[in-house]
């Protein structure tokens, strides 16, 4: 009995040797793949002029230092074709996400809510498969000079067949939050 | 609480007999049956003569045996006592003689024995309860955590219905040790989303112990141990098997259990354990949970030696389970949340079905042990050597198509080994154990999931060592028990910059209780312990950092956490009279010094998705205490009424506020009626139940996104019966929880903020087994 104690207490001690002895293994570092670090709205005039970007940007992902938020200034009773590009550019070259969101464009819908009196209203220009609203592609229509703030939301896997969800409202849309970011905007 | 399961017999007096030598058949053996522990007699022993079928004897009310006209030659003697270890004996008989014999009572054993409050109980001193029998057959099929929930003073924190994991007077998590067949188990069990990888179907029996400062199970039991065993075959029993089927009205769930374990070659003993689960989508009284589906497969082996004085076994378990989380608990920001929140229903709402989609959780786990015990003079010896492996993977709701590339991708391994040593009682009243304990512990990220992982590398290694005495005497127990901890963990991690960071950290501390048992009535007993423990930070705490997905919130570990040290006083008072009057009060008071918790940070953290709240680790002082009640009456014959409740107070000292998150006020009120029955038909019994929990009015300010859900009441009924069919049973049992199919929401279960809790279910249970 002794010598057999003896001896499983050596088999312990040795597997615990051996396990520790051969465990410098390193971790490997993660690449986080869903980040989206910049989002671009771009308004371009129906009839002509230059063109208005408003700018999200967080390339340290969450955390880290805070994102910079840009708005800008439309201008008063003025129509703008507008886009929608999202960037990861934390990969290098920077990785389009916009391609992400076409590739599941039935799954995916933005939506457009003013604040502070904002006099903007908004109609999708795209269609996913089904023939529902995307919002990659929208025009936006300005009213009166006025300010506030555009907030942009990007549900995924909302539905779409939800009540006033296809011309835009967000209340019955449901489906989880990929993107809010609120732009600060005038109307002069 | 210490198994001894040597048996000493000890030869007290053995002289020569007057009686001249005659030769022939007249020789007597006479003697006591007597307790080890406080040599009070043991009436109704019997003692049989192996060589000579017709010589048996029975004690007396006084323990006193004998048998007659034996010859002259060697006999071995066996010594039976309901809940007792067997004790054989050789002796050569050529005068008459007289021996006593002193046998061990096991604890667990002697909840079977309507004589044992007549005697002191070898217990632990620090308020444990055992589930057993028919209490814990009743709740097969659930899990652990919700069977746990039946103990009063254990509650248990979820995440829906189908994880969830004990709360023992207020703590759980990285606070409870689970001990699964003597084994510390080592998951991720920090977070609160992730349930003990046990399948409940291997254990006989779950204990639970709510002081602190037992100092066996290490520094994960500064709130309390839970402990799972299975009971080896008994010694007359060669064959035993058990077959369950359980279905379940909600969730259209089936379950099944079998085990059989088998004596042969008069040595070794084999069991073989397995059990399945298919359960789909449960419902709320007014809609269906969609994803709330689970799936489990599970099995357990082991081969047992047992041979004179030394027993070694080989144990493997493999648990494995895919879980569903309600698909609308998945939430991208606080609009989301705060949508959940003010809707009646939620949002994603489907037909039945069995599918488990992501969000979900697939978990295995497996244990391997090798153990070895060995009597010697000199006492117990006892080796283990276990090693488990836990693979987690957490699936989420993606883009693109990385819905089958986990998010969270877990791989842990544990080696422990521990040698201890029990000592032969001293002076017939001193036991006590001494051991030694390590483990080394490795947790790995396993690359591809594309996603910064929620905790580290990191590797661990630990050493303790502990020392338990008991001093029994008639009427009164003491123990005092201590243990020393060092702990060691390197981490290794990349930081925002993507730097790669080691880190090491040194933890070590004493654990120590003081206890005792007083008995200073037939009826009555008080049992009191003092512990001190300590719990070094887990992971988590120290390095979390990001989203969490269910909660809406960032949370912030904080590398510089130091251990929590809590000291805690637990009394409990007993009065036990059979069937007919029990009750048990539980009160205690618990100092943590260095508690840790989530704070709100004031500053809110701007992200793509919206701005969150953050949440940092950060430690504070805090105080609990509460009352557990247990009530056992008989009203008249047939008819009793078991009365339930537990009570908690808890305060942050520092912030002059509540804990978060702490169990509300709880009653429960049984009513049995139970027949013997027959020879047949056996152990009838028909209940009716019903559980209020209070509203939890006492919560922190800024931490919890919505108010306490209600107080609820919730009605049960069941009906039982066993049917006996020769050496064999069938059990069957018709339960219906949440008879009244009420809408309600529990402040511990997580997913309250987006769902109802489960409706009405009726689950039947179907038992056999065979013995023999």
């Amino acid at each position: 009995m002794k010598l057999r104690s003896l001896m499983f207490t050596l088999l312990v001690g040795l597997l615990f040797v051996g396990f520790t002895s051969c465990d410098d293994d390193e971790p490997v570092e993660e690449n986080e793949e869903e980040v989206i670090t910049t989002m671009t709205v771009t308004l371009t005039p129906v009839n002509g002029g230059d063109a208005v970007t408003l700018n999200f940007l967080d390339l340290d992902g969450d955390g880290g230092n805070a994102p910079t938020i840009s708005g800008g200034s439309l201008a008063a009773n003025t129509s703008y074709n507008t886009t929608i590009d999202l960037l990861n550019e934390s990969e290098d070259p920077a990785e389009s996400i916009t391609e992400e969101v076409e590739e599941e464009a039935d799954e995916h819908q933005f939506f457009f809510q003013v604040t502070g009196g904002l006099n903007l209203s908004f109609s999708y220009s795209d269609a996913d498969s089904d023939g529902n609203p995307i919002g990659l592609e929208t025009l936006m229509v300005t009213g009166d000079a006025s300010s506030g703030s555009l907030r942009v939301t990007l549900r995924h896997e909302p539905d779409k067949n939800g009540t006033d969800v296809k011309i835009g409202d967000i209340t019955n849309a449901g489906g989880e939050t990929d993107i809010e970011v609120d732009y600060p905007i005038t109307i002069q | 609480m210490f198994k001894f399961l040597k048996v000493v017999v000890v030869l007290l007096v053995s002289f020569k007999s007057a009686q001249a030598q005659t030769g022939g058949c007249i020789w007597t053996i006479s003697g006591h049956v007597l307790d080890e522990h406080d040599n009070s007699p043991l009436p109704f022993a019997t003692v049989s003569v192996q060589e000579v079928n017709e010589k048996s004897s029975t004690a007396d009310e006084k323990g006193n045996f004998q048998i007659i006209q034996l010859c002259e030659g060697t006999y071995t003697l066996i010594v039976n006592h309901l809940g007792c270890e067997p004790v054989e004996k050789v002796v050569y008989l050529q005068e008459n003689i007289t021996l006593d014999f002193h046998l061990e009572h096991h604890a667990e054993l002697l909840e079977m024995v309507d004589v044992r409050s007549k005697r002191l109980r070898s217990k632990s001193t620090a308020a444990e309860s055992t589930l057993e029998g028919i209490e814990l057959d009743l709740l097969r099929g659930k899990t652990l955590g919700e069977s746990l929930a039946s103990f009063s003073g254990v509650n248990s924190i979820s995440t829906g219905a189908n994880i969830s994991k004990p709360v023992i007077h207020g703590l759980h998590s990285s606070r409870v040790q689970v001990m699964n067949q003597g084994i510390q188990q080592e998951g991720q069990e920090w977070g609160i989303e992730h349930a003990p990888e046990i399948d409940p179907f291997a254990a006989t029996e779950i204990r639970i112990i709510k002081g602190v400062g037992a100092v066996e199970y290490g520094t994960g039991a500064l709130g309390g141990v839970v402990l799972l065993e299975s009971k080896p075959l008994e010694k007359e029993v060669n064959n035993l098997g058990e077959l369950n089927i359980i279905g379940m009205s909600n969730g259209r769930q089936l379950i099944g259990s079998a085990k059989f374990a088998s004596r042969f070659t008069r040595f070794f003993t084999a069991s073989l354990q397995t059990s399945i689960k298919k359960a789909g989508d449960l419902n709320a009284p007014d809609y269906q949970l969609t994803n709330t589906a689970a799936e489990e497969f599970n099995f357990s082996t082991s081969l047992l030696y047992q041979k004179n004085d030394y027993l070694s076994e080989i144990y493997w378990s493999r648990f494995d389970t895919e879980v569903g989380i309600l698909r609308s608990a998945h939430i991208g920001n606080l609009t989301d949340l705060e949508i959940a929140l003010n809707s009646d229903e939620p949002f994603f709402v489907e037909d039945f079905s069995y599918d488990i989609l992501n969000p979900k959780q697939a978990v295995t786990h497996n244990l391997w042990k090798f153990r070895n015990e060995w009597k010697t003079d000199m006492g117990t010896w006892k080796t283990l050597y276990s090693f488990q492996l836990n693979e987690r993977k957490e699936f989420d709701i993606r883009r693109g198509d990385r819905d089958d590339r986990p998010a969270v991708d877990l791989n842990l391994q544990v080696h422990r080994g521990q040698v201890s040593w029990s000592h032969q009682p001293l002076w017939e009243q001193w036991v006590g154990k001494i051991g030694i304990d390590t483990y080394f512990k490795r947790n790995r990220n396993i690359p591809g999931t594309g996603t910064r992982p929620l905790i580290p590398w990191y590797n661990s290694l630990g050493t303790s060592i502990f020392l338990i005495e008991r001093w029994l005497m008639n009427d009164f127990q003491l123990e005092v028990g201590g243990r020393y901890d060092f702990q060691y963990m390197q981490v290794k991690r990349f930081n925002l910059q993507s730097e790669l960071e080691i880190l090491d950290y040194n933890f070590n501390g004493v654990t120590a209780a003081i206890g005792g048992v007083y008995k200073p009535s037939e009826y009555w007993s008080i049992t009191s312990n003092l512990g001190y423990a300590f719990r070094p930070p887990n992971i988590s705490e120290l390095f979390s950092e990001g989203l969490h997905h269910s909660a809406g919130a960032i949370e912030e570990g904080d590398r510089n956490l130091n251990p929590e040290k809590g000291i805690k006083w637990i009394t409990a008072f007993f009065y036990e009279q059979a069937q007919f009057f029990n009750l048990e009060l539980d009160a205690y008071i618990h100092f943590i010094e260095d508690y840790i918790y989530l704070r709100p940070e004031a500053e809110p953290r701007l992200t793509i998705r919206g701005a969150f709240p953050v949440f940092s680790y950060t430690q504070t002082n805090a105080r609990l205490y509460g009352f557990d009640f247990t009530g056992n009456v008989q009203l008249v014959e047939h008819l009793n009424l078991k009365l339930k409740s537990s009570i908690i107070r808890a305060r942050d000292l520092t912030e002059e506020q509540p804990l978060f998150l702490m169990p509300a006020d709880r009653f429960q009120v049984d009513a049995f009626y139970s027949l013997s029955g027959n020879r047949r038909l056996k152990d009838i019994r028909f209940g009716l139940g019903y559980q209020y929990v209070a509203m939890q009015s006492r919560v922190p300010e800024g931490i919890d996104y919505a108010p306490s859900p209600d107080a609820y009441g919730l009605f049960r009924s069941e009906v039982s019966a066993n049917l006996l069919i020769g050496n064999n049973t069938l059990g069957v049992s018709l339960s219906v929880n949440n008879l009244l199919d009420q809408s309600y929401r529990d402040y511990l279960n997580r997913l309250r903020y987006f769902a109802d809790d489960v409706g009405r279910n009726i689950e039947l249970r179907i038992k056999y087994q065979f013995i023999n």
